[in-house]
């Protein structure tokens, strides 16, 4: 950073505008401004106190409108207060700015109230193009930290409180803020921090073993799922198998269908052979029976026929009566009819020979036993004539059957030959094998249809389980991601502890060793400095061969303003090294510092007021001092005076001493 | 160069990655007394870095 103007307006007791144009000659590089006592030079220090912190280390911090203005108010008129720096920084220029505005509440009220105020920064960057952030009062706190204000805006004759033992928190935190020890610091303390609260706390919160589980469960659910697909695939063979064989049988009984007319056919008519062969049987026994019976009258036939010739013989001779009872022949008389029904008359010729007859009969046993021979010839001869008749009767019948049972056999033939060739296989079996098979597919579909439900819930299960195991998959990416991000934090922070660890020493050595430079150049008495392991700055002397302390002496304030200052210039050169360096640290990146001295001769005598009057310039690329006349003198002027590029006066006005003037003010004026 | 298991192995790359890009977010809040946010932006850092 290197001051170009400070313009300000209105700001305690600088009244109306005034400003102060830094010398930024590299030869003359510090700009002395001479105040007397109360003329203004710490409210000219607190300008850059309150531009960048919005703060005032004076009495009445409120109280930072010039009264003079406010008393040429008037009542409810506004009050500006400005105060503006033009600077560069890091390759850019900046204007930077903070504003105050107030109203008069009462003719008399000369602080006002602050009705309104605000900060500006505004940048060219190296393309020439002017950028204006969004958050002033940020950008003007990033500059120089507020809490390492008191090390580039000092009051010399506080300085020396930076090399007492209490305020070793301030040295240690001007070391590490300035040094990089702080970046690495934070860094470590947030890292940790964010390892365990955020990348821990993830790790337990999406690490479990469920999808261990998940997976077991999965591979069980997969070969249940693989055993009932081969399963189903078994079943579907079964079925084609036996639907097959199904339409084999059918195809079967279709082809046996066109054979059943004939079959039953052949089957009646094999009944019916059987039948007639039955027939023939009984016509046989018959014939057996009747010849066994009547047989005898086709051999006594020859000796019936030669009785009867010889009885009629003998009735021809008369030997033996007529056929023709004489009471019978009466009998016709007296009836006047014949048995031919011819009417018989007397004296008529067929009535004579009727009457004829009765001469002709026998005598009644006579008659009476050739009448029953004679009969009983005649029914021999017709039970002979029945007989024939009979047993022809039986033969025509058992022909009859034979012929029939022939027209059977040629019928069974044929049928036969129709039939021939094609399996003579029971239709009944078949339709007993079609049975179980359509039973077994039908058992087989139903087994198809709970493998089919088991496979889809199987494969539901597998579904919800992959869903999960993809939900578990992702928490346990998560919980990887948040792992390794746990690990990167922890790495991370474990590297920057190791650079820490050396650093700090580094670091401490470095500024020890500068400041103890610095300070020998100002004061070659037998003082030293060292940067203590607690970081405070301590001021030594040898005495009688031993080492006292001396820091906490009240009587050393000289020695401890040098070592204060020594060390101011010791973190100003380290830190310019650093930034002018081409070594690219990201936790010590450097950087130019101007120093504003307010009084930094304070409690100096003059010969420390000479080594400091000729180490000054050299502290910092920019200086600014702020002097009272009296410190101003001999060995001071004689020093600086050949640094100063630019000097100002502050000139204050007394009311007590200017009679026209009713409140004090100070105006800035340049010495040329 | 890091933990032996590989699912949560992390780059030495990543690792000064994330090292340069905290030092940067403390070096941009260092002149506050309280960084507001930057445990949030380190975790921010950290989650880029590392996916």
């Amino acid at each position: 950073m290197e001051f170009d103007t400070l313009r300000l307006s209105n700001f305690r007791q600088y009244y109306g505008d005034q400003s102060v144009k830094f010398s930024q000659d590299e030869d003359e590089n510090v700009t002395v401004i001479h105040g007397a006592n109360g003329a203004g030079k710490s409210a000219l220090r607190n300008t850059f106190l309150w531009l960048f912190y919005n703060d005032v280390d004076l009495p009445q911090p409120d109280h930072v409108a010039n009264e003079r203005a406010m008393a040429e108010a008037d009542v409810g008129d506004p009050i500006r207060v400005e105060v503006k720096l033009e600077f560069d920084h890091n390759d850019r220029h900046y204007w930077t700015g903070r504003w105050a505005e107030y109203e008069k509440q009462a003719s008399d009220d000369l602080d006002g109230e602050l009705v309104d105020e605000g900060s500006h920064v505004q940048y060219m960057d190296v393309d020439g193009k002017t950028v204006t952030p969004e958050n002033p009062n940020t950008s003007l706190e990033r500059f120089i930290p507020k809490r390492l204000s008191h090390l580039f805006f000092f009051h010399g004759e506080e300085i020396d409180q930076l090399s007492r033992q209490d305020n070793q928190d301030k040295v240690r935190d001007a070391i590490r803020n300035l040094m990089g020890l702080e970046i690495l610091e934070r860094s470590i303390r947030h890292l940790k921090w964010v390892q365990k609260n955020a990348f821990e706390e993830e790790m337990e919160e999406y690490g479990s073993d469920e999808l261990s589980e998940y997976i077991v469960a999965h591979d069980e659910k997969q070969e249940k799922l693989s055993s009932k697909k081969e399963r189903l695939l078994d079943l579907e063979q079964s079925i084609e198998e036996t639907e097959g064989e199904l339409a084999s049988v059918e195809k079967r009984l279709r082809e046996l269908e066109d054979t059943r007319e004939l079959q039953e056919e052949r089957d009646k008519l094999e009944e019916r052979e059987k039948e007639l062969r039955e027939e023939i049987e009984e016509i046989n026994n018959d014939v057996r029976e009747t010849c066994s019976e009547y047989g005898y009258l086709v051999f006594s036939m020859p000796a019936v026929q030669k009785t009867a010739e010889a009885l009629e013989e003998k009735r021809d001779k008369g030997e033996i009566p007529s056929e023709i009872k004489a009471r019978f022949v009466e009998d016709r008389l007296d009836m006047g009819q014949c048995i031919c029904g011819r009417d018989l008359i007397e004296e008529t010729d067929p009535y004579e020979q009727v009457k004829d007859w009765k001469t002709k009969a026998g005598t009644n046993d006579l008659d009476q036993a050739a009448t029953n021979i004679t009969s009983r010839l005649r029914g021999i001869t017709k039970a002979r004539s029945g007989l024939f008749d009979e047993i022809q009767d039986d033969l025509s019948r058992r022909r009859a059957r034979l012929d029939e049972i022939n027209e059977i056999s040629e019928r069974l033939d044929d049928i036969s030959d129709q039939i021939s060739g094609k399996a003579k296989e029971d239709i009944q079996e078949l339709e007993r094998r079609r049975g179980q098979m359509e039973e077994r597919i039908t058992n087989l579909d139903q087994e198809m249809d709970r493998v089919e439900n088991e496979i889809k819930r199987i494969k539901e299960q597998i579904s919800d389980i992959e869903s999960d195991i993809e939900d578990a998959r992702e928490e346990e990416e998560k919980s990887k991601k948040a792992r390794r991000r746990f690990i990167a934090a922890q790495r991370a922070r474990e590297e920057l502890e190791v650079k820490f660890e050396s650093y700090q020493d580094q670091v401490r050595e470095q500024v020890d060793d500068t400041v103890k430079e610095i300070f020998d150049d100002i004061i070659s008495k037998n003082y030293w400095t060292e940067i203590g392991e607690d970081y405070s700055l301590d001021v030594y002397k040898e005495v009688g061969g031993r080492n006292d302390l001396i820091s906490s002496v009240p009587t050393s304030t000289g020695e401890r303003q040098v070592a204060s200052l020594a060390f101011i210039g010791a973190l100003t050169y380290l830190t310019r090294e650093q930034y002018r360096s081409s070594e690219n640290n990201v936790y010590f990146q450097g950087g130019v510092y101007p120093l504003v001295m307010d009084a930094p001769f304070g409690y100096l005598g003059t010969e420390y007021q000479r080594g400091v009057s000729k180490k000054i310039p050299h502290l910092a690329d920019q200086v600014v001092v702020l002097v009272t006349e009296p410190q101003w003198e001999a060995e001071v002027k004689h020093h600086l005076e050949r640094y100063a590029g630019k000097q100002y006066y502050l000139e204050y006005h007394d009311p007590e001493k200017e009679v026209d003037i009713e409140y004090e003010y100070t105006e800035i004026r340049e010495e040329v | 160069m890091s933990r032996n298991n590989p699912d949560t192995e992390v780059e030495d790359e990543k690792i000064a990655a994330v090292i340069e890009r905290v030092l940067q977010a403390e070096q941009d809040k260092l002149h506050l007394k309280n960084p507001r946010g930057i445990r949030k932006d380190i975790e921010d850092i950290i989650r880029e870095e590392v996916k």
